[in-house]
């Protein structure tokens, strides 16, 4: 990608750092903004700020339209069928939370199976353990082969027949791996298996198509998709719209309240009690303009590359273990461990050279156990970043490498 | 390089009481959840309850091995009540390094075990 492109976040230009230059390699923990969207916000504020669905005055009126457009810009940018299955949440993690309180929770019963893959983030793990704890449910594992990736889904078969719902993660957080997702889901559906999934950082990377891919809930954050923090989606299928029960009581998701009744709004206002995110919902619809005008075809090419030359750089390198043996079918994540150096320590030895990157277990603890590491480095690209910034990274760690073998030897 | 001392990385080469007790009086076990990192310190108390011993293991940074490697050595005739009294910047300071907030953490493990505490109170 251009100069020009990576002018355009302003973040990029004005950091203090330590080192040559600076470089932002953990966009899988959040995305820079571009100045467009830091513009939008402000924006907000300054000309179009009035509570929605409320007011009757033209300001308010406004808002309304404004907010239920980004809504609508939503689904068509995950070509949902309707704006109606397009839920605004905090993020992801809210977003998979409401599912499991205001869905799984009422059509689940006592003694029913969740699947959930050893690759999972905490996210994707907690909600459904906490709920099976109440509900005295059963959790069972899809096990990761030895290459990072899932076990082949037809070997899954008797374990998702047994089972009532599905959570996987659309790509993988720490091995940048992503699923097949389209068949899983087919094979899941056959089995009469719903399936939820984390797309917090596929639908950061990858063109999404909700009427090829058919999950029952797709959840995502606005953060990590260069938009604002604080906000996130969750896509609920139109065929579980009557299973679903009000999550957080209050206003906007009321349609009466009496002293001894209540109605509520049908789907998505149903399940977006209290006042939104507005702000930020109007932000993020122009971090859906930025990818839309670059084209979401272009943006997920240039992570392709991308994910796979740093890959092939880092895999070049002595003392690397990268974690996952395939530099295809990956987004722009990519997660190692050094012999004799701890990835904390390895972090910090980045951050004197102006380079981010994040160490520790990436909230995926179990996946940690599974490949034997206790903690990894993982380094993640979003459309803002080059083969020049990888090249500096692989250049650096060379450098810390030698430098601490000749301070331990 | 950075906030890596001789001092650290000494302890990091030799590190002081590194290893498992045959028949521990007592057993301490902490994690830092922010990285992973996983401290056990085994210790044995004289009678009249002073410690005698200690030996730790686990995986985990420079800073939190170093810094368990010295707190060790802290440790040795005082008593469970002595050690709660230790405060974390006397930690922090044995380490003889400039840290950021998050690897303040990693230095203060070893203390947080003992403590049983699991961050900062």
């Amino acid at each position: 990608m251009s100069q020009q492109l990576k002018d355009t976040f302003p973040l990029l230009q004005n950091t203090q750092h330590k080192g040559d230059r600076f470089v932002y390699l953990d966009s899988a923990a959040t995305t820079q903004k571009p100045a467009t969207v830091i513009a939008a916000e402000k924006a907000w504020y300054e000309r179009f700020n009035a509570n929605i669905h409320r007011g009757s005055y033209d300001l308010a009126e406004q808002a309304t339209k404004l907010y239920e457009q980004v809504r609508i810009k939503t689904a068509q940018h995950i070509n949902a069928v309707s704006p109606k299955s397009i839920v605004f949440t905090s993020g992801t993690t809210e977003s998979i939370n409401m599912i499991a309180r205001a869905w799984a929770r009422h059509v689940l019963q006592r003694g029913d199976t969740i699947v959930l893959t050893e690759m999972e983030h905490h996210s994707n793990i907690v909600p459904w353990r906490l709920l099976a704890q109440e509900l005295e449910l059963h959790i069972e594992y899809w096990p990761i082969q030895r290459t990072g990736e899932l076990q082949a889904v037809t070997e899954m078969k008797s374990v998702l027949q047994q089972a009532r719902l599905l959570c996987i993660t659309h790509a993988s957080n720490v091995l940048g791996v992503i699923n097949p997702l389209e068949r899983i889901i087919a094979m899941a559906h056959e089995l009469d298996t719903a399936v939820v999934v984390d797309g917090a950082q596929a639908a950061a990377h990858m063109q999404l198509d909700m009427q090829v891919l058919q999950p029952d809930f797709y959840c995502f954050s606005a953060h990590k998709m260069l938009g604002p923090t604080g906000l996130g989606v969750a896509y609920v299928d139109h065929k579980h719209f009557g299973a679903i029960q009000p999550f957080l009581g209050g206003g906007e998701m009321i349609q009466q309240v009496t002293k001894d009744k209540l109605t509520f709004k049908p789907m998505p206002w149903l399940l977006e009690a209290g006042t939104k995110q507005l702000a930020q919902v109007f932000a993020f619809g122009e971090a859906l303009d930025y990818m839309q005008s670059i084209g979401m075809k272009k943006v997920a090419q240039h992570d392709r590359m991308l994910s796979a030359y740093m890959y092939e750089q880092l895999r070049g390198v002595d003392g690397v273990r990268v974690l996952g043996s395939s530099s295809e079918n990956r987004i722009g994540i990519v997660s190692f461990v050094v012999d004799d150096i701890h990835a904390h320590d390895l972090a910090t030895l980045c951050n004197d050279h102006g380079i981010a990157v994040r160490a520790g277990h990436h909230c995926a603890m179990p996946l940690h156990d599974v490949l034997g590491a206790s903690a990894s480095v993982r380094v993640s690209t979003h459309i803002y970043n080059d083969k020049a910034d990888i090249d500096y990274m692989v250049e650096k760690l060379k450098l810390i490498i030698n430098e601490w073998k000749k301070l331990n030897s | 390089m950075s906030i890596y001392n001789q001092k650290i990385f000494k302890h990091l080469r030799h590190p002081k009481n590194k290893g498992r007790l045959d028949a521990p009086d007592k057993v301490f076990e902490g994690f830092n959840p922010y990285c992973g990192d996983r401290l056990v310190f085994d210790v044995l108390f004289s009678d009249e309850g002073v410690i005698k011993q200690v030996g730790w293991h686990g995986a985990g940074c420079t800073i939190s091995q170093a810094s368990a490697s010295i707190f060790s050595e802290q440790l040795i005739g005082k008593t469970l009540d002595d050690v709660m009294t230790i405060a974390h910047q006397d930690c922090i300071a044995a380490l003889d390094i400039e840290l950021s907030p998050s690897r303040i953490k990693c230095a203060l493990l070893p203390l947080y075990t003992l403590k049983q505490m699991h961050d900062v109170e």
